[in-house]
């Protein structure tokens, strides 16, 4: 088997063997079940009704659960010394990143199949607009994939999961304040800048179903760049 | 096997390891002895290709822990000093993701998990969560997983370190039984274990090599006499130590006398002719082997 995936294997049963799993999916359900029946009241006042709005709620939701996630990944393999046993193995440190990075990704690509059940209700009894929902999955995939490698960088910092966890939701929540300064002061410069470093303006972009290049390619070089950052930690163990 | 040369590890201004040179040859099983904190972990770890060295080369089964490492660790089977274990898998998932993540070919997997576990005597536990396994049971399996891919080289950090006597001898046993087909590198500071596994020793202090050779020259090397008189005079001592051959008297609490010899030269004949021509009653002149116990302090002490 692709030793990636062997490892991304080993997360997702990890995840499922302990409570943080069946804590994770709850929560979301809850959540995005929340905002569901809230669009839905809204609608039936007569508001248009648009998918939209929830699964832009959703990257709040990811702000935490990332953290969660990913957290332990790394910084408990440091930790409890098991990094060892991976690194004396015959293994590269893009293997190791890569099979965290895709075990972390997977568990997310689970909780956006468990709300494939608003499309499908709202295909049923009325009509649906396809575009956003492809949209927002894509959207919603790609931002998972960005927030779990900066999440498997902060792991491989530190021997602490609470340590990486904080660290994690840290650079999360200034990836999304950054839009902010550019949506008060739309004419400075500074801020426009700051805001191209944002995930939420690419993210909102998506949402809509209009997918650009320019999007895709933020969302890839930011994982990549961080899995690479990743691999170049984990290397640096031998020089220490 | 193993080919070690002049490999040095600096922490900031200390030297972890300083100019460790040795070989280990095929079939051999090696024991790596020192106190904490000599460098014996450190060594392995840059052997096992977890850490790099600052200077120095070190080749495993032909291939260099720098150039080659992936090689390296297709070669080896490592236990490091706490087994690297996951508690929330159980002992056989665990030995057939290690399997995987080792290279076993999946036609052989299943034999050599199951190889695995016999070694370990683990059958009974095979489906057991490891993070309820005692230490006992968790340490053999730490010694499955070096095993589970039938590397050529064995590297040990300790493999008997929270067994108990009963364990421990089966553990030995264990690794008796991996040569000659295997090279193997065992660290430890329990001394039977040595004596008894181990056909050479590498003795390492402060980072340095003190002594290597096997476990009978060195405990030979600091044999010595004891000598038992009935009427010893007050400058007996004295007078002993000038005999030829002789490099140190000690008087024991008991009243006995301990020589130690320089080099292998066995004095005993010219110590009894004193005894006689000075008329102390020599009741009892005996050869002293060193046990490997003293001869370990003996290195390992700076005075």
């Amino acid at each position: 088997m692709f030793i990636p995936f062997h490892i991304a294997w080993k997360e997702i049963r990890g995840y499922f063997s302990s409570w943080i799993a069946y804590v994770l999916c709850a929560g979301w359900l809850l959540l995005s079940g929340l905002t569901f029946v809230s669009l839905l009241g809204a609608a039936a006042q007569g508001a248009p009704f648009s998918l939209v709005p929830l699964y832009q709620n959703l990257i709040i939701v990811f702000l935490f659960l990332t953290p969660l996630l990913t957290m332990r990944l790394l910084a408990e393999e440091r930790a409890t010394g098991t990094l060892e046993l991976l690194f004396t193995s015959p293994l590269t440190p893009w293997q190791v990143t890569m099979g965290k990075w895709l075990g972390a990704l997977a568990f997310c690509a689970v909780l956006l199949l468990l709300t494939l059940y608003f499309p499908l209700f709202v295909g049923q009894y009325g009509a649906l607009d396809a575009g956003p929902v492809w949209g927002s999955s894509i959207a919603l995939i790609c931002l998972a994939a960005a927030f779990c490698a900066f999440g498997v960088f902060c792991s491989s910092l530190c021997d602490s999961q609470i340590v990486a966890g904080f660290l994690t939701f840290g650079g999360l929540l200034v990836s999304w304040m950054l839009a902010w300064p550019a949506a008060t002061a739309p004419d400075n410069r500074l801020a426009a800048v700051a805001a191209q470093f944002s995930v939420f303006p690419h993210f909102a972009r998506m949402l809509g179903g209009a997918i650009d290049t320019q999007d895709l390619i933020f969302f890839a070089s930011l994982s990549f760049f961080f899995l690479f950052a990743t691999t170049r930690v984990l290397e640096s163990r031998q020089w220490k | 096997m193993i080919e070690v040369e002049s490999l040095s590890k600096i922490y900031g201004a200390s030297h972890a390891v300083e100019e460790v040179s040795f070989a280990v040859g095929e079939g051999e099983i090696v024991g790596f002895l020192g106190p904490n904190g000599a460098g014996k972990t450190t060594t392995m770890r840059i052997l096992s290709c977890f850490m790099a060295p600052s200077s120095g080369s070190a080749r495993i089964a032909g291939f260099d822990i720098l150039h080659n490492s992936l090689e390296v660790r297709r070669s080896i089977g490592y236990l490091p000093e706490n087994a690297p274990l996951y508690g929330e898998m159980s002992v056989r998932d665990y030995l057939s993701y290690v399997a995987v993540l080792r290279g076993v070919p999946k036609a052989q997997r299943a034999v050599r998990l199951e190889a695995a576990l016999d070694a370990g005597k683990l059958e009974e536990r095979a489906d057991t969560l490891i993070r309820k396994l005692s230490k006992g049971y968790r340490q053999r399996v730490g010694i499955a997983q070096a095993i589970v891919h039938d590397p050529p080289v064995l590297i040990l950090d300790e493999p008997s370190s929270g067994l108990d006597p009963r364990q421990r001898a089966e553990t030995r046993h264990f690794i008796k039984s991996l040569a000659p087909q295997r090279t193997v590198l065992l660290s430890t500071h329990i001394l039977p274990d040595v004596q008894e596994t181990c056909s050479r020793v590498i003795v390492i202090n402060a980072g340095r090599i003190v002594a290597q050779d096997a476990v009978e020259n060195l405990a030979a090397g600091a044999s010595g006499l004891s000598l038992v008189l009935a009427r010893p005079a007050p400058d007996a001592s004295e007078k002993l130590s000038r005999v030829a051959g002789v490099a140190g008297v000690r008087r024991e609490p008991d009243g006995a006398f301990s020589l130690d010899l320089a080099g292998q030269n066995d004095a005993r004949e010219e110590i009894a002719q004193l005894c006689v021509a000075e008329n102390w009653g020599l009741l009892e002149l005996s050869r002293r082997r060193a046990n490997l116990e003293e001869v370990f302090l003996k290195l390992t002490t700076s005075d």
